[in-house]
């Protein structure tokens, strides 16, 4: 813990946090991701969908988790309820649905017929006299503990959950109050990118890069004048997961086609300007720190999931491995429904800006991931700035269970401060 | 000729080719259109815009006639092009992964 400059790192001070640098094992080694799978994707609770997505008896969608080398089908079954099956015949194992949503009344595994309802009932076998001592009651799809938080469905693939969703959460299970339900899913950026998962979390919670990696699009949206180097403005690290908080440049004059994008808008603070940078009546997970310059939120749920949370505007990215250095994105924006032309306008420059600014945020990854390949490093510096990126990995450590038996420093010493 | 616009807005039937159905789709035009047919784009639209959210606004989004809804697409493309214009001064991002890795699905009311 030495050379912390209380003036200076004022974070790691208040989170009493390591200084060490980052091992750079944990993005190449085998073992280690062979770890993630065992212990954290197949033991945490992972978001795969939100509940209007299956809003009516019958829907389904299917989400593939190959991480944990499984498929999953979420439907919602004809009392409304949601349930969350492995996606796998129980008699030869193939694939009860190849479609990634859409509506049924129950499903037919293609390889034999053998039939399902919406509750994961086996209700009808072919030939099924030709059996020895079948008893279907036994034979449903095997079950997957799912939950729900925010309209946001959670899954737990471990056969007993050391903790229920709630638990899990902790702090910020109740700072979101709502927020999510008046959103609308606008659109969808899905790519696979030869890079660890964890390279995209870390781009994703500090704003170190903002001025480098975005400096030719909307760095200036961001950085004030005494803020060249977009130091964060708040920093939550709680016990599991964390949020950082975008600062705006308000005094900036807006460029003729957001001035449009801002006089029409239903109010997103991805665009900020004095007047549209308002926290009043957010619940108290948005801006928690309620800052002045505000524009948005980072959370890091562990253990892949990135939002941004803006007023009217929310960017929900998964960052989901399919192997050590394979992962696949799969990003959502949602944003006040559109009810006029002159919104959906709006929509679309917050649609069109978000797409580019993400292709510069993945663009280091692959380059990044070749040189941790090579050898030729063997660990990795992290600022004071880079605070939540270490916390991330000292809770994947716990969570895999190579940590030292500290775990809980960072939230003892913020509820202390 | 066929009109694509309502009659208000003729003089931009030049453009037509912008008032594509996707945001893949006008993506794929502005990453393929050199600066001057964007610029040319911009120039010719943007002082358009207000009337043609003036134009559009009173009328529901989901019923909008077929030459209403390319006009509400030209706007569309118009905000992809600006950021070319007003922000890049350049078609595409200068350090972006690749575009054509992308998926996009467009999932709001056009």
């Amino acid at each position: 813990m030495g050379n912390i400059d209380p003036a200076v790192h004022v974070w790691t001070q208040k989170y009493n946090m390591s200084t060490a640098p980052i091992s750079i094992d944990r993005y190449v080694s085998a073992e280690y991701f062979r770890l993630e799978q065992e212990r954290v994707f197949k033991k945490s609770w992972l978001l795969l969908g939100r509940e209007e997505e299956i809003a009516k008896p019958g829907d389904f969608f299917v989400h593939d988790v190959e991480v944990a080398g499984t498929s999953i089908l979420i439907t919602r079954d004809q009392q409304g309820q949601i349930r969350a099956f492995h996606n796998i015949c129980r008699h030869r194992a193939n694939k009860v649905s190849f479609e990634a949503c859409g509506h049924a009344e129950g499903f037919v595994c293609p390889f034999h017929g053998w039939t399902y309802g919406l509750d994961g009932r086996l209700a009808y076998v072919p030939d099924e006299n030709d059996f020895f001592g079948l008893d279907r009651s036994k034979l449903g799809l095997v079950p997957v503990h799912v939950a729900l938080w925010e309209g946001f469905i959670f899954v737990n693939l471990d056969r007993q959950p050391a903790t229920d969703l709630g638990g899990y959460l902790g702090e910020i299970k109740d700072m979101y109050d709502g927020y999510f339900s008046t959103l609308q899913l606008i659109s969808r950026h899905s790519w696979e990118m030869n890079t660890n998962w964890k390279l995209f979390m870390d781009v994703s919670v500090e704003g170190y890069h903002g001025s480098y990696v975005h400096r030719d699009s909307i760095a200036d949206q961001f950085c004030e004048a005494d803020n060249p180097n977009l130091n964060l403005p708040s920093i939550r690290l709680y016990g599991t997961h964390r949020t950082v908080s975008i600062p705006a440049d308000l005094s900036r004059i807006p460029k003729p086609f957001e001035g449009l994008s801002y006089k029409y808008g239903s109010g997103s603070s991805y665009t900020p300007t004095k007047e549209l940078n308002v926290s009043d009546g957010l619940p108290p997970g948005i801006n928690p720190d309620r800052v002045g310059s505000w524009a948005f939120d980072i959370l890091s749920l562990m253990p892949n999931m990135i939002f941004l949370t803006g007023r009217g505007v929310c960017v929900m990215i998964g960052s989901w491995p399919l192997g050590v250095d394979r992962t696949r994105i799969d990003s959502r924006i949602y944003l006040n429904p559109p009810q006029t032309a002159a919104q959906r306008v709006c929509a679309e420059y917050t649609a069109t800006m978000l797409r580019d600014v993400i292709r510069e945020d993945v663009d280091t990854l692959e380059p990044v991931q070749r040189a941790l390949r090579s050898g030729a490093m063997s660990e990795m510096q992290m600022s004071d700035q880079e605070i939540a990126c270490r916390h991330f990995h000292q809770v994947l450590d716990r969570m895999i269970g190579t940590a030292d038996p500290t775990p809980d420093l960072a939230r003892e010493a913020a509820h202390a401060g | 000729m066929t009109q694509h616009f309502p009659a208000a807005f003729q003089d931009l039937e030049a453009f037509a080719g912008w008032a594509l159905g996707s945001r893949d789709a006008r993506y794929k035009r502005r990453l393929g259109s050199t600066m001057g047919a964007i610029r040319a784009f911009y120039d010719a639209v943007r002082p358009r815009m207000e009337a043609i959210i003036a134009y559009l606004n009173p009328r529901p989004l989901e019923a909008l006639a077929e030459e209403e809804r390319r006009l509400l697409w030209l706007a569309l493309a118009w905000m992809d092009a600006s950021r070319a214009v007003e922000v890049l001064g350049a078609p595409d991002v200068r350090y972006g992964f690749a575009a054509d890795r992308f998926t996009i699905r467009d999932l709001a009311p056009l």
